[in-house]
């Protein structure tokens, strides 16, 4: 209720003339007004969803008064319902939900499904952090990934490299034994005194085998590595492409679908 | 304006909960509605409101600044909440939560405001009573209306800085 030391009494002044609210139209005096009619007009704009209609200068008999008053209040109940509920959503929206639904002069069925809105939006409030907090692991889940995946490429170069050096001791093997083949036959040319040259050579020549067996052995485990690492970045790319799916958009991949390396 | 617009009595009004002023302006901000819970409380009747500025029930502890931020704010379209100290005709003053919004037609074009003032918390008025003060203060130095908020708008702004928020958060926080 209104509560004030001194209320004020102020009589209207006389003669007013009825009008709506932003009513383009400029209605009969007072004395001609058909209140049915007006009340007709302002409730048929707001069924129709016109909130800005209302009721002006009311002046008729008391209960007559009272009805038009009633209608104006209704009017600002709604309005002000709506209003709220509409600034609310839209502020939702945007991802903001600190903009909760007053509930201040909202009564029953209105003050009801204001709270069920303020539920809402807490509801909203709560997800949206929890899927930020998601989002930032995803994102740390993506940096952990895009750094194994450097270190399995690495990997890759090095066997590479690996491969190329035993190609060239492999090489080396085949001249080496060649030098001892040679060597072998120089030996026996000298006769006699070349016997512990030819020996020497001989197991040179043992080493040289032994060097190309081991390359040949290098080169398979090469191979099972490299494997190895192909099979790791595909899962590694299986996996980057199932976070993608899920979260669509979000995630920067080069065009071939696979995590970017970082450079 | 009549001279005794800025007499004050120092009694407070205040209206219930479960009440809500309602006023509605046009673009200018012209009274084309007032409420029967807005004519009890501020004392005048409907007639005396009808086609006035809305500043009739100004009251001179209001901030210039915050008026200009509303104002500011609704003409570009969007709501706005202000805690704001409304005079009496008689020179009572009363406190209410102000939202203001725009009422647009159908083609998205403002065809007025609309305001629905609520009973403020008491601890929301003495919060903001501090922020309009000092916001006054600087006000004062200056004679015109124009170069007052021109003033304390800058004040009004660090503050909210200080409080490393937005105005509409900072209302909220107050709510």
């Amino acid at each position: 209720m209104t509560t004030w030391a001194k209320a004020p009494t102020h009589r209207p002044t006389p003669a007013p003339t009825p009008r709506v609210a932003n009513a383009a139209v400029t209605p009969p005096r007072h004395t001609d007004v058909d209140w049915i009619a007006e009340a007709v007009r302002v409730c048929t704009a707001a069924a129709a969803g016109e909130m800005e209609a209302r009721i002006l200068h009311i002046k008729a008999d008391p209960r007559t008064e009272e009805l038009l008053h009633s209608i104006n209040h209704l009017l600002d109940m709604t309005d002000a319902f709506v209003r709220e509920a509409t600034a609310s959503l839209q502020y939702a929206s945007k991802g903001k939900f600190f903009r909760r639904v007053l509930p201040n002069g909202m009564l029953g069925s209105f003050r009801q499904a204001s709270e069920s809105i303020n539920a809402a939006t807490r509801g909203m409030d709560t997800k949206t952090k929890e899927l930020a907090a998601a989002e930032k692991r995803r994102h740390e889940l993506e940096d952990d990934f895009r750094a194994t995946r450097q270190v399995v490429e690495k990997l890759n170069h090095a066997t590479l490299k690996i491969a190329s050096m035993a190609v060239s001791i492999e090489r080396i093997a085949d001249q080496t034994n060649l030098l001892a083949l040679n060597a072998t036959i120089e030996a026996a040319r000298v006769g006699e005194a070349g016997k512990g040259f030819a020996v020497v050579a001989a197991e040179v020549q043992r080493l040289a085998q032994r060097s190309s067996e081991a390359t040949g052995q290098i080169g398979e485990s090469l191979v099972a590595i490299r494997e190895a690492t192909g099979n790791t970045v595909e899962a590694i790319d299986r996996i980057w492409n199932i976070l993608r799916s899920q979260h669509a958009g979000s995630m920067p991949t080069s065009s071939n679908g696979t995590p970017p390396s970082r450079k | 304006m009549p001279a005794d617009t800025e007499y004050l009595t120092g009694i407070e009004r205040t209206f219930g909960d479960d009440e809500i002023i309602v006023s509605k302006t046009d673009t200018k901000g012209r009274i084309t509605y007032a409420n029967r819970v807005f004519q009890t409380v501020a004392g005048y009747t409907e007639e005396e409101l009808l086609g006035r500025a809305h500043n009739i029930v100004r009251h001179p502890h209001m901030p210039r600044c915050v008026f200009k931020y509303l104002w500011n704010t609704i003409a570009s379209g969007n709501e706005v909440f202000a805690y704001v100290i409304n005079r009496a005709k008689n020179g009572d003053h009363y406190w209410v939560f102000a939202h203001v919004t725009p009422s647009f037609d159908h083609h998205g074009r403002i065809v007025g405001y609309h305001s629905n003032r609520r009973s403020p918390a008491r601890g929301a008025i003495n919060k903001v009573r501090g922020l309009y003060d000092t916001l006054l203060a600087t006000e004062r130095k200056h004679a015109t209306p124009h170069d007052q908020w021109t003033a304390s708008l800058p004040v009004f702004t660090k503050f909210l800085e200080s409080q490393s928020t937005t105005y509409e958060e900072f209302v909220f926080t107050l709510a």
